[in-house]
């Protein structure tokens, strides 16, 4: 029977603006989730201002006391922004990362950048250099790009050899981390006490630094390597089915890997800079927009970016209402509250599958 | 000289010392609604003429607003850090037992200076904040905290009573009695602080030896050998009182580590241990030294002896030749540190300081100045 057959097939192209709908529809909804999140975060905080008083003050600072105009205004606007860059920012890098090395156990934290940049870190630190008199927010920053551009450019070194799927680059990522850590271990043994108060909240990772000089260089680089990578948008997904299959449609692999390598660099070093060390988003947020969107990098990319964003403001607004009247390092609950996430989509795409 | 005369000679420096703070700050008088002045990390700061609502970036600082604030410390505090009542449980239980509205009091944080809380404390309203150079609460280097605080109109003071302990101990109280309006009684304490620091200091200056210590930093809370003190906290005490602190050169800060072989190699004349062990967390076996309030000479003794049993201290020369002593740990954050002064300056320096009675130096301090008690052991030696 052919005639029934036909009739029950749609045209490849109405399937195809269904998949492209579909995802636009998730990523919409990935937008007012974390939109949300933030709209949560920012409410929340030991203050407690009612929503009456930070509705009149987000129209005009001057209708709030100076205490209340800095704590909506200097304090929690930078710092539930800064969650959402910096989740934005660690949800991009694992993605483009996963993707160029394809290997879905990379990571910003899991090859040693993360590490590496919290050395660079803490060395701008413990030295007081300022930076050509720019100050040390800037200092701290270069400081972390170098060196995790060092870390990256070690990667590659070893992805040429070795290919990108390979074990041996994540093992070579994991003993850089090792590395590193050990490297921050022995700075924080040389400094003295007070400089090591300052780098222990680099380990830590925390939104309670956050100025808006910070959003605002954060915001910079972010918009940089989004439109970067939305240049090799295609490439990418390319890369998705393998180097061999990318090569022979003529994806110059080399170059799209040295591109994701500085990119990721340079949102990790960013990143740590101003919040410290948080590890499992840029592993994690990846696979939530992987398991929700596929792999076509025009909504896996954004999807990750803001699969970040969610995990961290979310985490944000958590570490401020878990225990009243104090604030949990935010490190700390992006891990506790995660992992369980993460293990439960895992679990139920193999329970699907 | 006949104790009339000295009751009349501290009258009159007490006057004098007010008649220079009352000089000092006439040329503030002028802007009656605020001061400037210049606290300990050389920033100058404004503050407000009246003072009615003071956040402390340490809980310990208790103890410096206890003495301008004598009858009611808490009065004015609208929040703190909370390391006062989880470092030093007894010493705060003193609190609590005279003054049980500090329970009350808000908390900013625990024990770590990153869990200090800027909306919390902004919150608060306060018109002043007390702040550590170093410590548990907001340092100096903390600019976004300061920055915060500051453009909410809370004028940020800050003390040390820690990196210099001597000579900063003083000058931290005599800000705070400027800005708490408690003048006269800064300079009373003042008074009393450098007579008695004095009465080391004239003789250990000039003593030619200066015998090698090893100061051990909170004996049993880490099992690996050898936390120390280096270039402030007791390290400075130890110089004051005419010993060598042998980790100076070793430790850059006011702590670190040493290892042990070098002590072992080093072999200091001298042993102090600083004691965290207290009567509300008593428990001997877990390798802390006991004192402070509440305890008795038994037990400190007892306490001490164990911890020399340990691998390593066992084997330091200075307990054969009967110089091992321990010191109430919190001597080193407190405006009473030249207490421990004299007591090192009796157990280093025996002879040329006949005269020295720490006990008694210990208990007219606390009477004078203290809202609390003194009893309880404060240093143990030998047994």
């Amino acid at each position: 029977m052919t005639i029934g057959v036909a009739s029950t097939h749609t045209p490849l192209s109405s399937q195809y603006r269904r998949f492209v709908f579909r995802r636009q529809l998730a990523l919409g909804a990935f937008a007012i989730v974390a939109v949300g999140c933030w709209m949560l975060d920012v409410s929340l905080g030991p203050a407690e201002l009612d929503l009456a008083t930070i509705l009149r003050g987000l129209q005009d600072r001057a209708n709030l006391s100076a205490g209340e105009a800095v704590i909506l205004w200097d304090i929690r606007l930078p710092q539930s922004l800064m969650a959402l860059l910096v989740g934005a920012a660690l949800g991009l890098a694992g993605a483009e990362i996963q993707t160029a090395l394809h290997n879905p156990l990379a990571s910003p934290f899991t090859l040693g950048v993360s590490a590496a940049a919290t050395f660079g870190a803490g060395l701008a630190i413990v030295l007081g250099w300022d930076f050509f008199g720019l100050g040390a927010t800037y200092a701290v920053t270069a400081f972390a790009f170098v060196t995790a551009a060092i870390a990256t450019v070690l990667i590659l070194v070893m992805t040429k050899r070795f290919g990108g799927g390979a074990h041996t680059v994540v093992l070579f990522g994991i003993a850089l981390l090792f590395a590193f850590e050990a490297l921050v271990w022995l700075l924080q043994f040389i400094a003295d006490s007070d400089a090591l108060q300052q780098i222990v909240f680099w380990t830590m990772g925390s939104l309670g630094r956050v100025e808006w000089q910070h959003v605002a260089i954060i915001t910079v680089v972010l918009l940089v390597c989004i439109t970067l990578s939305a240049r090799q948008v295609w490439q990418l997904t390319a890369l998705c089915n393998g180097e061999e299959q990318a090569r022979s449609i003529g994806v110059a692999v080399e170059r799209v890997r040295v591109a994701v390598l500085l990119r990721i660099s340079l949102l990790t070093a960013t990143a740590i800079a101003f919040v410290g060390t948080i590890g499992f988003v840029g592993l994690v947020g990846p696979h939530i927009a992987r398991l929700t969107l596929g792999e076509d990098h025009r909504y896996f990319l954004p999807g990750s970016a803001l699969a970040g964003a969610i995990m961290l403001s979310g985490a944000s607004t958590l570490s401020k209402s878990l225990v009243p009247g104090i604030t949990v390092p935010i490190g700390i609950v992006t891990a506790l509250v995660g992992v369980p996430i993460f293990m439960a989509l895992v679990l139920g795409k193999r329970r699907a599958a | 000289m006949s104790m009339f005369n000295r009751t009349l000679l501290r009258r009159l420096q007490t006057i004098a010392y007010l008649a220079l703070a009352l000089l000092s700050t006439s040329t503030a008088a002028d802007a009656a609604d605020s001061r400037t002045l210049t606290d300990l990390a050389g920033r100058h700061v404004e503050v407000p003429a009246k003072v009615d609502r003071v956040l402390l970036g340490e809980g310990r600082f208790m103890a410096a607003i206890a003495i301008l604030d004598r009858d009611n410390p808490i009065e004015r505090i609208v929040g703190m850090q909370g390391d006062f009542e989880r470092v030093d449980q007894h010493g705060y239980a003193l609190y609590q037992a005279r003054f049980p509205g500090i329970d009350d009091i808000a908390r900013v944080g625990q024990v770590a200076p990153s869990s200090f809380s800027a909306e919390k404390a902004i919150a608060l309203m306060p018109d002043v904040a007390f702040f550590g150079l170093e410590g548990h609460g907001p340092s100096p280097k903390d600019t976004a905290v300061i920055e915060q605080l500051e453009r909410a109109g809370v004028a940020i003071v800050f003390v040390d009573f820690r990196r210099k302990p001597l000579v900063n101990a003083p000058r931290s109280i005599e800000l705070m009695g400027r800005v708490l309006g408690r003048e006269t009684r800064a300079a009373e304490y003042i008074e009393t602080y450098r007579r008695e620091l004095a009465r080391v200091t004239q003789v250990s200056d000039r003593l030619l030896s200066r015998p090698s210590v090893f100061i051990e930093n909170r004996v049993g809370l880490q099992k690996d050998c050898c936390a120390t003190m280096g270039d402030g906290m007791m390290g400075s005490l130890v110089e004051a009182a005419g010993g060598y602190n042998v980790a100076k050169p070793l430790v850059s800060g006011t702590h670190g580590m040493i290892n042990l072989e070098y002590l072992l190699r080093v072999q200091p004349d001298f042993y102090i241990g600083t004691a965290i062990g207290n009567a509300k967390s008593a428990d001997a076996a877990d390798g802390r030294l006991l004192l402070g309030p509440g305890i008795d000479g038994d037990h400190a003794r007892t306490s001490l002896g164990l911890a020399l049993e340990r691998r390593g201290i066992a084997q330091l020369k200075a307990i054969r030749s009967k110089h091992t002593y321990g010191i109430w740990h919190h001597f080193y954050d407190s405006p009473f540190n030249v207490i421990a002064v004299q007591a090192f300056a009796k157990w280093l320096h025996p002879d040329a300081f006949t005269d020295l009675d720490p006990e008694a130096t210990l208990h007219s301090m606390y009477e004078r100045f203290q809202p609390i008690p003194s009893d309880g052991t404060y240093w143990v030696g030998p047994s």
